[in-house]
């Protein structure tokens, strides 16, 4: 790679990164094609790469989401069990399960959840009373910059969450995302979580989804130094800056941001599944 | 919503600023790694490799002061960074008296482990 190539991956990095830690999705979904496209790298290479960047970008951004209060350490915990028994599953099955069929159901999984979100609007729920039930200890809160406010909220229907959290899971270890941009709508559609909570808790949790797959793509020696360093260097940029935009953009904006990116994604995976790409 | 400031619970607090210092230092531990053998790179005039090559390749290249296997430990210790915070997280929860989160994490810990292992076969 020459200097204007190395340039170029950390500037796509950048741009992948700021999105991906804004919205709690791994940033991957963006920087494979832009690597593939535009700089002409070899797909399982870019998909390695963004393996270990989405790694980079959950561990910088977290950072700062969980200093702002916005990640609930507990539910990323709770939920991250089934997602990563799920993971596990999907990663032995995939070979036995048509690509296509998987795309096309995910894609619908994502339409749906963009309509939803936009319909439902759920943006920040009202304050939960003190004397609802708290079983799995998940209240939590946090001091909101962009509003000034404080943003109390209590995550509901636990067992539901936890089996579409497993769902979610299983479609990561089948497909090799990072399953963020499942998990968001969950916890903000069924769970009652602000949205900004939702991006925050994901963007802690895809990190440790996508460890695995960094570890495949280690143990097939298809991680390629020459461009994960780059990347690596524009991640840092962008996922501060995507965690910092979090923190002060407005919940509409954010919401109406994260809708038009999983609308995107949906479409792209049922097109890509009829044989038609988008990028 | 409220118009002020909810309290955070003490041990909410250490488990944020514990986690956020283990993400942060797993970073800067990584970044400092990955620019020595940078530096390593440059002094030695051999360009960056394309691919990382396995434990042995690496332990060996560390060894020799390798630019490439310098880099690679960086990038090792990025991936493994996760895995600390959720160690951490669980730790933490077992000095709280938390019993039930403690062993979530654990059980957490566990199947990211495994599904490393699964991964490495």
């Amino acid at each position: 790679m020459d200097a204007s190539q190395l340039v170029g991956v950390a500037l796509a990095a950048v741009f992948a990164s700021t999105f991906g830690s804004m919205l709690g999705l791994g940033g991957g979904v963006f920087l494979v094609p832009l690597l593939t496209l535009f700089f002409g790298i070899d797909p399982r290479i870019a998909v390695g790469a963004s393996a270990v960047c989405v790694v980079t970008n959950s561990v910088v951004g977290s950072s700062v989401h969980i200093r702002s209060g916005f990640t609930n350490l507990k539910l990323s915990m709770l939920l991250q069990v089934t997602t990563a028994a799920g993971a596990i599953t999907g990663a032995l099955v995939a070979l036995r399960v048509d690509a296509e069929v998987i795309n096309v159901v995910l894609g619908m999984v994502l339409l749906y959840s963009a309509i939803s979100m936009l319909r439902q609007r759920r943006l920040d729920p009202p304050a939960p009373a003190d004397d609802v039930p708290d079983p799995f200890g998940l209240r939590s809160s946090y001091l909101d910059p962009a509003t000034k406010r404080v943003v109390e909220y209590l995550p509901h229907r636990i067992g539901p969450g936890l089996a579409i959290s497993g769902g979610a899971g299983i479609l990561s270890g089948m497909l090799g995302i990072g399953g963020g941009a499942i998990q968001v709508p969950l916890m903000n559609l069924l769970m009652r979580a602000p949205v900004k909570a939702a991006a925050g808790t994901s963007s802690f949790m895809v990190g440790m989804t996508a460890v695995a797959t960094a570890a495949v793509f280690y143990a097939h020696d298809q991680i390629d130094p020459q461009v994960v360093v780059p990347a690596m260097i524009g991640i840092f940029c962008g996922a501060k800056l995507g965690s910092q935009l979090t923190r002060r953009i407005q919940t509409q904006r954010l919401v109406l941001v994260f809708v038009l990116v999983i609308a995107y994604l949906g479409v792209s995976l049922i097109l890509k599944a009829l044989g038609i790409g988008l990028v | 919503m409220h118009a002020h400031r909810a309290p955070d619970s003490l041990h909410e607090s250490q488990l944020r600023i514990r986690v956020a210092r283990v993400l942060e230092t797993g970073f800067r531990v990584a970044v400092a790694i990955m620019a020595i053998g940078l530096l390593l790179s440059v002094f030695k005039r051999e360009p960056l490799p394309d691919t990382m090559g396995g434990p042995r390749e690496l332990i060996a290249g560390l060894a020799s002061a390798n630019p490439g296997s310098v880099i690679g430990l960086g990038i090792i210790a990025i991936i493994l960074t996760p895995i600390a915070s959720t160690i951490v997280i669980g730790w933490t929860f077992h000095e709280q008296g938390d019993r039930r989160y403690a062993m979530i994490s654990g059980l957490v810990l566990l199947i990211l482990l495994i599904s490393i292992g699964l991964s490495l076969l």
